[in-house]
């Protein structure tokens, strides 16, 4: 089990100027088990980490 | 914050949501500029129409990757639970993709100019992915998609937004109350099945990538719709 955050996330976090030790636990033990590929993804999202309201979620399955 | 270990207190599906919840933020800020732009009502049935271009793949979708978890069985102990898994969500959303066309005749638009609109590369992209996933990699991948499209089901509180801001008809919103009163267990059951099947870490990756792949072209769908004006 991972008891530090990946290079990759380090890197991602600091591109973002977020500060790891400001994190949550549990937002740590998410970027925690990012891989590679999952942080292109928030990369390619191009969005901060700012929170949205969820609640206007529209979507159909 | 070293020291922490990860995986202690968590489960494969609390893991998931949490990645989730990371991404559909830009979504969620996509939904709100249409929801509370002064036109709601004119993008409105397109925003439907794109919906349904997505939601019409859902059973066949879930089809393949049942078929393709069937044939994985005898050599990958995670497929056999994931193909149980899949058969039920079959039945889970089978009409659903009619129950839109439904809500988009009461707005005027008639199923035969919906189902013959051409659906854009996102949506191409976004279902897509999942079947080169399915029959290419892992079936799954597919839980991820699931995931994301079974989270934050539309409440009556946003439903009701919905029919004030655009004037239309209680009647036309089927879809989306159906999906507002099933989607929470829909997902709770699936819940339950990704912490009960035998994942490893790469399944994890890839349920993660899934998911996260497919909220990047959730946004998309929304701007689109309101570029074209």
């Amino acid at each position: 089990m991972a008891t530090e955050l990946p290079p990759h996330v380090k890197k991602y976090l600091d591109d973002m100027e977020v500060s790891a030790d400001a994190l949550p636990q549990d937002a740590w033990e998410t970027f925690a088990s990012l891989s590679g590929g999952e942080i292109l993804l928030l990369r390619k999202l191009r969005k901060d980490l700012e929170k949205a309201d969820v609640d206007v979620v529209i979507k159909v399955h | 914050m070293s020291g922490i270990e990860i995986g202690a207190a968590t489960t494969p599906s609390i893991r998931l949501r949490r990645k989730i919840d990371l991404a559909v933020q830009p979504y969620a800020q996509s939904c709100r500029t249409l929801v509370t732009h002064p036109r709601l009502a004119d993008f409105w049935p397109q925003f439907l129409l794109t919906q349904h271009q997505i939601i019409r793949a859902t059973v066949p979708l879930t089809e393949a990757a049942a078929e393709r978890a069937d044939k994985m069985a005898a050599a990958d102990p995670a497929a056999s639970g994931l193909a149980r898994y899949l058969k039920e969500h079959v039945k889970e959303e089978l009409g659903h993709d009619d129950l839109l066309l439904d809500d988009l005749e009461l707005l005027g638009v008639k199923r035969a100019t919906a189902l013959s609109r051409i659906p854009s590369p996102t949506v191409a992209s976004l279902v897509g992915a999942q079947y080169y996933w399915i029959h290419h990699h892992h079936p799954i991948a597919f839980l991820g998609f699931v995931a994301l499209m079974e989270g934050h089901p539309p409440t009556p509180k946003l439903i009701q937004t919905l029919i004030s801001a655009t004037g239309f008809p209680h009647a036309a919103f089927q879809t989306l109350t159906e999906h507002g009163e099933l989607d929470p267990g829909h997902r709770d059951r699936l819940y339950r099945t990704i912490d009960a099947l035998p994942l490893t870490a790469e399944h994890e990756t890839l349920m993660g990538i899934s998911a996260m792949h497919s909220a990047t072209l959730l946004p998309p769908t929304i701007e689109e719709i309101l570029e074209q004006g």
